[in-house]
Order: C-alpha cells, then sequence, then structure tokens
C-alpha cells in the first residue's frame, strides 16, 4: 500500500536530527573537553515553546521571528522538529592555558568570577561567562549538525532564541548554553528570506524601522547644526527629527522582572505537563 | 598525454609537490566554508590565510618553538613543541581569525562574556569612547587581549566548524589548533584578528594529527629518519671494502679460478 509521504515528514525530520546529533558528537574539538547533551523536541512541543518565545520576545525582536516562523509551520501543519544542542562544563575551564581570551589574566580568576554568576538575568542569551575555546568547541559540534541537515536536503538554522526559551521552560536545564536547531519544514529556505516575517512586520513598519536606526542614510545637509532627516517624499514640507533618547530604565527594569515572572509561570505548566 | 606522478615520498619532490598541490585546491574551498558558515546576523567577521610551502612552515614552527620556552606552564610548553612537529608535518595550514570580537561586538548583552545582559566587561576591560572601542593598543600581557564579545566567538566557532566539515568531506586530515594559531597570529597572519586559529592539513596515508606519542618533538618521523642517516652513515664505514669484502664478489672469483683450472 502506498504511503503519503506528508505523513512521514515529522519522522524523516526525526530520523534527520539523529543524524544531526551524530555529527555534533563526532565534531572536531581543540580542547576535546565538552560534554554535549541534547533532545529532540516534536511538534507538539512546540505551542509551550511559541509561548515561551513570545514572553522573551517582548525583550529581543528576535526571538519573535522565531515565534512567527514556528507558529507559521504549525497553522500550515507543516512537521518541523528542533534539536536542542545543549553543552555543560563551559563556565568551568581545568585547561589552565591562561590565554586571557575571557579577560582574566588566569583561568583560576575566570572560575572563581564564573561561580558568582549563579543565575543568569532574563535578558541574557546565555547562562555565562563561558571559557572562549569551549564555546568555539560547541559551536564547532553545532556547526556540524548544520552540515548534517544542509547534506540530507533539510532546511535548517542554528538558533540561539529557540535554545534559550527551551532552555528558560526547563528543556537541558543543567546545561550551560542550549542552542536550537530547526530542521524543516520541507521546503527551500524557510529560515531564511523569511515569508512570514511579512504577517507581521508590514512595510510602514519596516520603513520606520530602517529610519529610526539608520537616520544617517536620510540626513539633510549636516551644516545646518541640526539631526534633521528625510522621512517622506516631500521631507521639506514637513521636517522630521532624530534626537538621541535616553531609555526609561525604571520601565526596561519592570518589563524584564515582567519576563521573569511569566517564564517561571509557563516553565511551572510545562513541568506539570511532564 | 600530460601526466601528473604523485608519490608522497620524498617529501617536497615533484611527485610529493603534486599531491600538496591538491591540498592547497582543498584548502581554498575549506576556506570558502569557513567564510560561508552561520554566523549572528550574516555579518562579516572572518579572514583567513592559506600557508604552505617549506620555509613557511618551519618558520610557524619555529615561532611555536620559541613560544614553548617563553611559556611558563610546562603543559603548554608541551603543546607548543608537540604541535610545532605537526606544522612541519602538514600540508598545508589554514589561519582563521574573527576580526570583530574586540573593535565591533555585536552589543547584544547576550552572556556570553560576563553572564549579565549588558556588554559592560568588554567595554570596561577595553577603552572606548562614546561606545566606540579603540582596539589601537595592541600589547598584551596574555596570548588573547580579552575579553572577547562572545556572539562573535561563538561565530568563530561556526567558520572553524564548517572548514572542519569541509576538510573532512573532502577525505582531507585536519585538525584546529591553538598553538598554531598564537603562532600565525604573531608573525601576522589574519592581522586584523584578536584571536585566530591554525588548522593544519595532510592528505597523507597516515593522518599526521592523530595517533601522537608523548615527547613528540623528540621521537617523530622525522627525527628517527635522521636518527637513521646519522647512524648509518657511520655503520657504513665500520664495513670492509664491497669490492673485497663482498661474499658473491668472493664466490665469483672463486668460479672463476675453477673455470681456469677445468680448462688447463
Amino acid at each position: 500500500m502506498a504511503i503519503k509521504f506528508e505523513k512521514l515528514q515529522e519522522e524523516t525530520l526525526i530520523d534527520v536530527a539523529k543524524l544531526c546529533a551524530t555529527s555534533v558528537l563526532k565534531a572536531p574539538q581543540i580542547t576535546g573537553r565538552v560534554k554535549f547533551e541534547m533532545e529532540i523536541l516534536k511538534m507538539d512541543e512546540l505551542p509551550n515553546l511559541i509561548e515561551a518565545l513570545m514572553i522573551l520576545g517582548r525583550l529581543h525582536m528576535f526571538c519573535m521571528l522565531s515565534a512567527a516562523a514556528y507558529s507559521t509551520v504549525l497553522q500550515e501543519g507543516k512537521p518541523v522538529v528542533i534539536l536542542l544542542i545543549g553543552a555543560s562544563g563551559l563556565r568551568t575551564s581545568e585547561l589552565n592555558w591562561n590565554c586571557g581570551a575571557c579577560g582574566f589574566k588566569t583561568c583560576g580568576e575566570f572560575n572563581a568570577y564564573s561561580k558568582t554568576i549563579k543565575e543568569p538575568p532574563p535578558g541574557a542569551l546565555i547562562h555565562g561567562p563561558v571559557c572562549n575555546w569551549k564555546m568555539i568547541d560547541y559551536a564547532q559540534g553545532c556547526t556540524w549538525a548544520c552540515a548534517t541537515a544542509w547534506a540530507n536536503n533539510i532546511t535548517n538554522r542554528i538558533e540561539i532564541a529557540s535554545g534559550m526559551a527551551a532552555k528558560a521552560i526547563g528543556y537541558l536545564e543543567n546545561c550551560d548554553v542550549v542552542h536550537g536547531l530547526p530542521l524543516g519544514p520541507m521546503e527551500e529556505l524557510y529560515w531564511y528570506s523569511r515569508r512570514f516575517i511579512n504577517q507581521f512586520m508590514t512595510y510602514d513598519m519596516w520603513k520606520e524601522r530602517l529610519q529610526d536606526m539608520f537616520g544617517v542614510l536620510f540626513q539633510t545637509f549636516v551644516g545646518d547644526g541640526r539631526a534633521d532627516i528625510k522621512i517622506t517624499d516631500d521631507w521639506w514640507m514637513r521636517r522630521h527629527t532624530n534626537k538621541v533618547q535616553p531609555i526609561n530604565m525604571e520601565e526596561f527594569e519592570e518589563m524584564n522582572k515582567g519576563i521573569a515572572r511569566d517564564i517561571e509561570e509557563l516553565k511551572k505548566r510545562v513541568k506539570g505537563g511532564k | 598525454m600530460p601526466r601528473i606522478y604523485i608519490n608522497d615520498w620524498p617529501p617536497f619532490s615533484p611527485p610529493d609537490q603534486s599531491r600538496r598541490n591538491n591540498v592547497i585546491e582543498a584548502a581554498k574551498l575549506i576556506v570558502n566554508a569557513a567564510m560561508t558558515a552561520p554566523n549572528a546576523g550574516g555579518v562579516s567577521q572572518v579572514e583567513a590565510e592559506i600557508v604552505y610551502g617549506m620555509e613557511e612552515q618551519e618558520q610557524i614552527a619555529r615561532k611555536m618553538e620559541d613560544l614553548a620556552h617563553e611559556e611558563s606552564q610546562e603543559h603548554i610548553s608541551h603543546l607548543y613543541k608537540y604541535e610545532a612537529v605537526m606544522v612541519r608535518e602538514a600540508d598545508c595550514i589554514v589561519f582563521l581569525g574573527d576580526f570583530r570580537t574586540i573593535e565591533t561586538p555585536m552589543d547584544a548583552g547576550c552572556g556570553f562574556c560576563y553572564g549579565v545582559d549588558d556588554c559592560r566587561w568588554l567595554y570596561t576591560k577595553h577603552p572606548s569612547y562614546m561606545g566606540l572601542i579603540d582596539a589601537t593598543d595592541r600589547r598584551s600581557k596574555t596570548v588573547v587581549k580579552g575579553p572577547l564579545c562572545g556572539v562573535r566567538v561563538q561565530d568563530f566557532g561556526y567558520a572553524i566548524g564548517s572548514a572542519m566539515w569541509m576538510a573532512y568531506h573532502l577525505m582531507i586530515d585536519a585538525r584546529p589548533y591553538y598553538t598554531v594559531g598564537v603562532a600565525g597570529q604573531k608573525l601576522g597572519y589574519c592581522p586584523n584578528s584578536p584571536i585566530v586559529v591554525g588548522i593544519l592539513l595532510a592528505a597523507l596515508s597516515k593522518n599526521p594529527f592523530v595517533d601522537v606519542n608523548t615527547a613528540y618533538h623528540l621521537v617523530n618521523m622525522s627525527k628517527l629518519i635522521d636518527a637513521v642517516r646519522k647512524t648509518y652513515i657511520l655503520f657504513r664505514q665500520s664495513g670492509g671494502d664491497y669490492r673485497i669484502s663482498d661474499p658473491w664478489a668472493e664466490i665469483f672469483r672463486e668460479r672463476k679460478k675453477k673455470e681456469k683450472k677445468e680448462e688447463k
């Protein structure tokens, strides 16, 4: 009896995820001391992850982009699995190379400081600080996983976002660093030239962000001594300025606290459901 | 019809050079893999250099040996000495560096470098003005003038890993080295990068970067071959003149004598 391939897609992606995980473990290491730990998230675990990404997205827009990516494939019923690649032991260095890359004179000083960072702040992408050489080895593992997915014709993109969100709600909790490698959907370049972004980022929104961030591109004659920028086609009629303004730090702190609280609640729910 | 004869012995002979040329071609593809590796935001940050040739490799190996003797810690000193041998045995070296690890960090407050959600560690340890890091003072008491931007270091790892992947798929033996990178950086390779890694490449019957014994700087193929050259030359001089002592010559002479007798 013929089997519709659509029904096999998730299973196939899980098979490729296993091969990617195998590559992580086979990847070369400069230090030879990074211990990997991995998990594969299936489709039914995506809703919790999306919720976590949306909470973290209040602070980091790239988490929102990932949330949009996963939401879109869920809505479209297109399978995606995530290989979570975690590693522990990065926050201490027994290498004793004393290379200084971390900013401390010795590995001992680095280790002593590292012990003082018990929990990462909610805005941090990983639980640092990490030994640079071990981080390079960790990254080598990640990129071998990406290459394996690529060699198997599975679109993919190594992400900090899904890794940090997964760790925040309890996956590979004891790892120092967790990155996510989404595998699928089975189409060309889903994670690049991202069609789903159009759903929430209108052209006008994008243009506003461009003008906010790259005012210099629209700057008028600087000899006038004003930070005037050209926003509209008839810019000489309606003048705009790109004044530097301080961020309200109290609001910023409050937002961070809200993120930490909401993530904690979600984590309890996820753990309860496991 | 043109022919390319390949044989890995003797080293640097024309047949061996043909083989090495293949590795140099592979090195170019390996660098491509590093340049197209994943990185945060697709921002260019990796520079590369391909180095090969007896003189060039010897210069790097000697620099590593110099560093071994400047190093106070034995275990690191040994790394430099052992891996200097591998530099000599390699066919080609790829240096990769990340030029954004200090001067143009990601500014994402990621927590990689200091475990906090801002970039204060980088910006307080390096001189900066209005958020612009002045990286013109390249003097450092440590091998790497840290701290480095963690996101950039991660991206650098992706580049190295991708290079390694390509080497693996081209059936080229390869390993990335801290020590080779340090020596290369001090010699001016990847001049814009605060951190450099050296990847040694080889296409030999035996991977020269694995199964390495202790005291490798003293006990290795090159030393053993040299030992044979040194001792056999002396041994040769302790024997008789082959024209006289060769037993087959003696047998020949006896046979000739016998033949003459029989003729008579």
